[in-house]
């Protein structure tokens, strides 16, 4: 496999993760970054040792095989669109659009030019999502029947410097923290094919908290409170909250149950973390011992699309799984708007599982 | 306060549970029993001193002032009638009915006729339940926003004795374990406005795996998982699941989310129970503790509707809450079936909570 060269699109809070996070892979090399904030993006580029651009300038660059957007959500679908328009290759953070006619831009342009989007989360590459989907393809619970998925939180106004966005649309708890949660099920247990929601607008402004912004006032244009169920394609039930309106609760993550056991899926917003099996007719959970590495972190999906570049073999966190995503998390807006189930029109393939076994910083076999 | 006298018609499983939670009270003695099958009567009024009947014979005796029915839930409605058009005021176990006519017509009989009709569970009377009820009167944790309440198991047929009629029509987990639950939120957070669901019928068959009735096919007749929300008159979401397919899970029973901190409430299905909080940005759970008796059983309901007979007053366990949470039961239903939002109909108050610091066996100041 040849090195390919990839450039940073947005030098915010997670762009040290993905430094972190690409390190390790040889299949690609972090080598530029640009950001609206010409300052940011010279003291990120002197930091990490890469090369500072306009944005212009870094999609200009010849020897720049794909460009990871990591722009902020309303962002997203502009600028991955001026990336492919570039000749490049996409990654972006989630979500790939705020809502679908966006994203099926993006998609469209991809597929046109005969260009990879990829899009974040890829955390259900990680070692406890993968041997989660190894436990439920070797038929160890049996079909999956039904599953629940939480996050519930009392908002990031309480830490996060910048909380103003997560209540404007595009954010929301379902925007934030749902493609983490359905990106995992989609994985797990393949496409959804309608859903059913009742969602809320709990405040009508949120007061920050965090030292940055102590006592502004945050006005809410998104449902804080998204309480779903998803209908698979297979005829599992997922029951679904995500929630900013919530001080303290007893959820688990994940939880999936099948004909022949129930189990539980570590927190699909982290590479690691133990799955555990409970068999039918017993009543002790045990943990499941890792069949993939949890050494690795965010980016992991930018090098499967490296190797998946060079190979032509599908990539797996894939701009098709991002829009099914986001057709699921549009529609479960649209659910509570008019009262009534909404059918997901997109679907797709499974992702392919990771082989077991892999060598830490090696995604194929 | 009289004593007033109690009959009841139905001598199964749940009958020896009525008389040891009626006993400790003083405004009810149950005196006479029914059953379709006379020997069981004879056998059971033996064991517990008191006499046996025909139903018709029971209904016809003027020193019986309430009947509780302990019949099957399908023969509920019917029984129940009975009990009213002899004279008497009629207690029943859960469901009401099995159908929102049924239910109606019954509430609008006890109504015409001046009785009381009163219906399990009561457990929401108990001291856990009711300490949970007494924590958000206070404001503890602000006005409720959300809640979740699950049930989950794998069905009766590894255990029950007789499990084919936890699957035919007017059972399933939505109907046997859904009146607990759905008492339990109303009590706690007031009337249902709508709800949305997806349901499935998982299995077309379960095989009973008890060691009496081992291998014997039960055939399925209604959905086995529910998985719905519901939205409060207040504005509240309630994510909630019942569930007979499902062989493990993490869960909590019910937890009640407040603007200013969380409540997590002990199972509906028992009197007693921890009730804790967490408060805030603190973070910490902390128990509360019991403002109410948790030596309450099942028969606490009509010794309840014995003191409202005297003194004229409400009762809690109430035909008119009981059709509440039958509304709730078939729209959850309808919802799934017709993939739309249902509007509740029935509108309820909640029932008064009970004072705190009463003595053992008063339910009255």
């Amino acid at each position: 496999m040849q090195t390919l060269n990839v450039g940073i699109i947005g030098t915010g809070n997670i762009a040290p993760a993905y430094i972190r996070g690409c390190a390790p892979f040889d299949v690609i090399k972090i080598v530029a970054c640009a950001d609206i904030l010409a300052d940011r993006a010279e003291a990120f580029a002197a930091e990490h040792g890469l090369a500072a651009h306009s944005v212009g300038d870094l999609l200009a660059r010849a020897d720049i095989d794909i460009v990871i957007n990591l722009t902020i959500p309303l962002a997203h679908a502009e600028v991955s669109l001026q990336i492919l328009e570039a000749g490049k290759h996409v990654y972006c953070e989630k979500p790939l659009a705020v809502d679908r006619d966006d994203g099926v831009r993006v998609v469209s342009a991809a597929r046109t030019a005969g260009l990879r989007v990829g899009c974040a989360p890829d955390t259900f590459l990680g070692g406890g999502g993968q041997t989660a989907r190894k436990v439920i393809d070797d038929g160890t619970i049996g079909k999956p029947v039904a599953a629940t998925a939480f996050w519930l939180s009392r908002g990031h106004e309480r830490w996060h410097p910048n909380a103003g966005f997560y209540y404007l649309k595009g954010g929301g708890p379902h925007f934030d923290m749902g493609p983490y949660y359905l990106t995992a099920l989609v994985n797990l247990m393949g496409p959804v094919a309608r859903v059913s929601s009742a969602a809320r607008q709990t405040f009508s402004e949120r007061v920050a908290t965090s030292e940055a912004l102590k006592g502004q006032r945050l006005p809410v244009e998104v449902y804080t409170h998204v309480a779903g169920t998803l209908e698979f394609e297979s005829g599992a039930i997922a029951s679904v909250i995500l929630s900013f309106d919530v001080w303290g609760n007893h959820l688990p993550e994940i939880e999936i149950h099948g004909e022949t056991g129930s189990l539980s899926v570590p927190d699909p917003n982290r590479f690691d973390g133990d799955a555990r099996l409970l068999k039918g007719g017993t009543s002790d959970w045990a943990d499941v011992p890792l069949t993939h590495s949890t050494n690795i972190g965010r980016g992991a999906g930018v090098a499967d699309m490296a190797y998946a570049i060079q190979s032509g073999r599908p990539h797996r966190a894939s701009g098709e799984l991002a829009f099914h995503v986001l057709d699921i998390m549009q529609a479960l807006d649209e659910s509570t708007e008019q009262g009534r189930h909404i059918e997901i029109k997109s679907s797709l393939d499974q992702p392919a599982a990771l082989p077991a076994g892999l060598p830490d910083n090696e995604l194929d076999a | 306060m009289q004593t007033l006298n109690v009959g009841i018609i139905g001598v199964g499983n749940i009958a020896p549970a009525y008389i040891r939670g009626c006993a400790p009270f003083d405004v009810i003695k149950i005196v006479a029993c029914a059953d379709i099958l006379a020997d069981r009567a004879a056998a059971f009024a033996a064991e517990h001193g008191i006499a046996s009947y025909s139903v018709d014979d029971l209904l016809a005796r003027d020193d019986i002032d309430i009947v509780v029915n302990l019949t099957i839930p399908a023969a509920h409605a019917e029984i129940s009638q009975s009990i009213i058009a002899s004279g008497k005021h009629a207690y029943s176990e859960k469901p009401l009915a099995i159908d929102r006519g049924d239910g109606e017509r019954l509430v609008q009989a006890a109504a015409a006729a001046g009785l009381r009709l009163g219906c399990a569970p009561d457990t929401f009377l108990g001291g856990g339940l009711q300490t949970a009820r007494k924590a958000i009167d206070e404001g503890h944790i602000g006005q409720p926003v959300a809640a979740t309440a699950f049930f989950m198991a794998h069905g009766p047929e590894a255990w029950h004795p007789n499990p084919g009629i936890f699957y035919q029509k007017g059972a399933g987990p939505l109907f046997d374990m859904g009146p607990y639950y759905f008492t339990a939120l109303v009590n706690l957070m007031g009337p249902v406005a709508r709800v949305a669901a997806s349901a499935r019928k998982t299995f077309l068959e379960r095989v009973a795996t008890s060691e009496a009735l081992m291998g014997q096919r039960l055939p399925v007749e209604v959905n086995t998982h529910i998985a719905g929300a519901l939205e409060f008159e207040s504005g509240a979401i309630a994510s909630v699941i019942t569930s007979f397919d499902v062989w493990g899970h993490h869960l909590p029973e019910i937890e009640i989310h407040g603007a200013d901190g969380s409540l997590s409430v002990p199972d509906p299905n028992n009197f007693d129970g921890v009730v804790r909080a967490v408060r805030g940005v603190a973070g910490d759970w902390t128990d509360i503790p019991e403002a109410h008796s948790t030596s309450v059983g099942r028969g606490a309901g009509v010794a309840d509707m014995a003191y409202a007979i005297q003194s004229g007053r409400p009762h809690r366990a109430s035909g008119e809450l009981a059709f509440h949470v039958l509304d709730i039961m078939l729209s959850l239903e309808e919802a799934a079936a017709q993939g739309r939002r249902i509007e509740i109909g029935s509108a309820v108050k909640q029932p008064a909570a009970l004072p705190a610091g009463l003595a053992e066996g008063e339910l009255d100041m």
